[in-house]
């Protein structure tokens, strides 16, 4: 608490996912010089296992891990939070960062970098962050966090596929709008890998893990689906 | 540290002299141009970590003379190894074959901005000042070649003893124009490949800054731009706007 009674504003949480010692150390000190509170991660697993449980507003994310691909664990990570990620690695080809910016990186730092260099790319895409609306939706005793990209139902986190979510987000971003299946494929995706024939398979396994949510995603005949709560 | 850099030109500044004299076949090429791939590789986490820990020890308040300035020297090496590797790669590949260059979107501007940060410590270290001005510009280009030329060129500027060093970046007539002046000292004259390699044997001490104005003129061909220094003080890359 700041004289006067004014609350102090938290420090933004930055959660570390990075195997190498010496590297995480270096980050994690001048991390904690600049005022950030902080949460280590060695592996991809234990990253994931973080996010469950901790509030994050940036992940750092290494993209050679153990155990798991740093990609792979991006594609994960973007399932939950839609909170900024910038990777760091050593990976350096452009294939690389092309594929990262595809599975929702915000930013594409190459090793070796300068601390002062990350430290004012964190502040930037905290700023943008912090500006935007938090978009929330929630129709019978289900919740859609657009932003985390986390979904509950009956009150329990629903496990879907990044593709799931995204159909599902497309969806529920419309309210009471009839959207084609190619339509919603696009919408769904940003590199029009989902197809419009797969939108079926892709609704049907979203309206089974919503339980009484599901009929607010209604199939409309010869055209596609409309999310409507009937509110 | 010292040694370590030594050490490591030698070894590789032998692999690209075997490269491009030809005495090796082209699939001894190969496997060099591999071996300095995998090294550079391998050798980026330890040189985050090198410059992560520098960037701490700048922090600190309270050195001598002495000891200040066996920092800014450690600094200095840390970035002359990075770009000796960096540019090493580069040259080496581009004796045997074109450049390869993959293209994509890069803000050029957001790269000339962020030299404030990458050269801060070397800048500092040397009681120089960097200042940077550039205008809104997305050009096609292979974003690592970009931030190497733009490196290359503000390292050359600040080893020039410079005591300012004033990046711009300007769009004049369908064009652009990305100029770095130096208020004082001689900045090198562009260098090509060959005339590298004619020179590399009488003057050695001259390698790591040669090899920077070698890449710069390679980056530019291979994209398209063209790089001159109009003055002793002044480095010119110039592009059409895509």
């Amino acid at each position: 608490m700041l004289p006067g009674g004014v609350m102090e504003a938290p420090q933004p949480r930055i959660l570390v996912v990075e195997d190498d010692t010496a590297v995480a150390a270096g980050l994690v000190q001048g991390l904690k010089r600049a005022g950030f509170a902080l949460e280590l991660a060695t592996t991809g697993p234990q990253a994931l296992s973080v996010l469950k449980t901790v509030t994050i507003d940036l992940v750092l994310l290494d993209l050679s891990l153990p155990e798991q691909d740093g990609l792979d664990v991006l594609e994960h990570l973007r399932a939950r939070v839609s909170v900024p990620v910038i990777v760091l690695t050593a990976r350096t080809a452009l294939s690389e960062r092309l594929k990262s910016f595809e599975l929702g990186a915000n930013d594409f730092v190459a090793k070796p970098f300068w601390f002062e260099e990350l430290l004012a790319r964190i502040r930037a895409h905290l700023r943008i962050s912090a500006t935007r609306e938090h978009h929330l939706v929630k129709w019978a005793d289900c919740e859609v966090d657009l932003d985390a990209r986390r979904v509950k139902a009956g009150g329990a986190d629903v496990e879907l596929t990044p593709t799931e979510f995204s159909v599902l987000a497309a969806l529920v971003a419309h309210p009471g709008t009839a959207i084609s299946r190619d339509r919603l494929a696009k919408l769904a995706s940003n590199t029009g890998e989902i197809l419009g024939r797969t939108i079926d398979s892709h609704v049907a396994r979203i309206r089974k893990k919503l339980g009484n949510g599901a009929s607010a995603l209604q199939t409309v005949k010869a055209v596609g689906y409309r999310f409507d709560t009937g509110g | 540290m010292s040694a370590l850099w030594l050490g490591l030109g030698v070894v590789l500044g032998g692999l690209l002299w075997a490269g491009w004299s030809g005495l090796s076949s082209k699939r001894a090429r190969a496997v060099d141009r591999r071996l300095l791939a995998t090294l550079m590789h391998d050798l980026r986490t330890p040189l985050t970590s090198l410059q992560l820990t520098m960037g701490e020890l700048a922090h600190h308040e309270g050195y001598d003379d002495d000891e200040r300035v066996t920092l800014a020297r450690a600094i200095e090496e840390v970035v002359a190894l990075r770009s000796l590797l960096e540019n090493l790669r580069l040259v080496e590949a581009t004796a045997s074959a074109p450049t390869p260059v993959e293209r994509t979107e890069v803000l050029l501007h957001e790269q000339v901005e962020r030299l404030v940060y990458r050269y801060d410590l070397m800048a500092k270290a040397r009681k120089a000042r960097l200042e940077i001005g550039a205008e809104p510009l997305a050009v096609q280009a292979d974003p690592r070649l970009v931030e190497l030329l733009l490196g290359n060129l503000v390292e050359l500027a600040l080893r020039s003893g410079a005591t300012v060093v004033r990046v711009s970046l300007t769009l004049p007539e369908e064009r652009f124009r990305l100029s770095c002046e130096v208020t004082d000292g001689v900045l090198p004259e562009p260098l090509t490949v060959q005339t590298f390699m004619a020179r590399r044997d009488a003057d050695r001490s001259q390698t790591g800054r040669s090899l920077a104005v070698v890449a710069v003129g390679v980056i530019c061909g291979a994209s398209g731009w063209s790089f001159t220094r109009p003055s002793p003080t002044e480095f010119v890359v110039e592009g059409r706007l895509d």
